[in-house]
């Protein structure tokens, strides 16, 4: 508890940055699943809602994960230069393969959008972009809990 | 698990649906933004509604849950970055409110519009680029962001 007081403040800003970048990777990864969502309900406006959830993507998700996993990588190195709790490795746990299935979402954004939001790869998007944003979701319950600590 | 730790989840988990919200409502509406058919303007708008209903709930966590830490931490009430957190998340709700009363507006139009016709409105181009509405939009979100910095830094603990 009293560790937030005693935080050094050279670890302030890549925890800024690891807390920001995993906000914004949360929030664009919704829209992407919204807008996936959409896409399979509103047929007349899946060409242009397949192509914004694929841009959002490239232009949003992906630039969100690096500066999330950057931060990440620059606080652990100087809170935990040895071995790392458990509830840290949950994190790395979801990322690394979430990795993984952030380029199987890319592809599958994009075979969407270039179908116009028709077809199996746009429903396959509409049931994964969840799945990845479950996993986000315990990360932040497991970085903010910090279970074991 | 203790009490401070599933506080600290909540309160956490409520800055992530605020800013998570944020950046979702930021991704529909710079979308409308490059849009001139009313009806691809009506649905982007109409999309960006979940993300105010996770902005909602989760300026309700994060203040609830935010006192409540307080309490059960032991800071003091009259510290700098409390005191200006408070400020600063009612002049986000106020500016995000405005904002969002003239984005129904907006929303209104556009479907209207799509119903009669589907037509390029220059009232609508006009109401989507009113520098008063994207200053209370894109404010608010900066304001949030500050939030969260002060949450990190903490001035004045």
């Amino acid at each position: 508890m009293m560790l937030a007081l005693v935080r050094p403040d050279s670890w302030n800003f890549p925890l800024f940055l690891h807390v920001l970048g995993a906000m914004v990777l949360v929030g664009s990864t919704g829209a992407v699943a919204v807008l996936a969502l959409a896409t399979r309900k509103r047929q007349a406006q899946g060409e242009l809602l397949s192509r914004l959830a694929f841009r959002t993507l490239i232009f949003v998700v992906v630039p969100s994960w690096i500066v999330m996993r950057l931060g990440a990588q620059l606080i652990v190195d100087k809170e935990f230069s040895g071995k790392a709790p458990g509830w840290v490795g949950v994190g790395f746990v979801v990322s690394e393969p979430g990795l993984i299935l952030l380029i199987a979402l890319g592809v599958l954004a994009w075979v969407s959008a270039r179908r116009g939001g028709v077809g199996r790869a746009s429903v396959a998007l509409a049931i994964l972009t969840p799945v990845y944003l479950a996993a986000l979701a315990v990360a932040w319950w497991a970085m903010s809990a910090k279970p074991g600590a | 698990m203790d009490t401070y730790d599933w506080l600290l989840f909540l309160h956490v988990t409520g800055a992530f649906l605020v800013l998570g919200g944020a950046v979702m409502a930021g991704i529909f509406n710079f979308a409308a933004l490059q849009r001139e058919r009313p009806s691809e303007i009506a649905v982007l708008f109409r999309l960006a509604r979940v993300a105010v209903i996770a902005i909602g709930a989760g300026m309700g966590m994060t203040l609830v849950f935010g006192l409540w830490l307080v309490h059960t931490a032991g800071y003091g009430w009259g510290q700098t970055w409390i005191v200006l957190a408070l400020v600063l998340w009612v002049l986000s709700n106020a500016l995000g409110g405005i904002g969002g009363g003239r984005e129904k507006r907006t929303r209104e139009l556009a479907e209207r519009l799509a119903a009669e016709g589907d037509a390029p409105s220059q009232e609508l181009t006009a109401r989507l680029r009113d520098p008063v509405w994207l200053a209370l939009s894109w404010g608010s979100g900066i304001v949030i962001v500050a939030i969260l910095a002060l949450m990190i830094w903490k001035p004045g603990a």
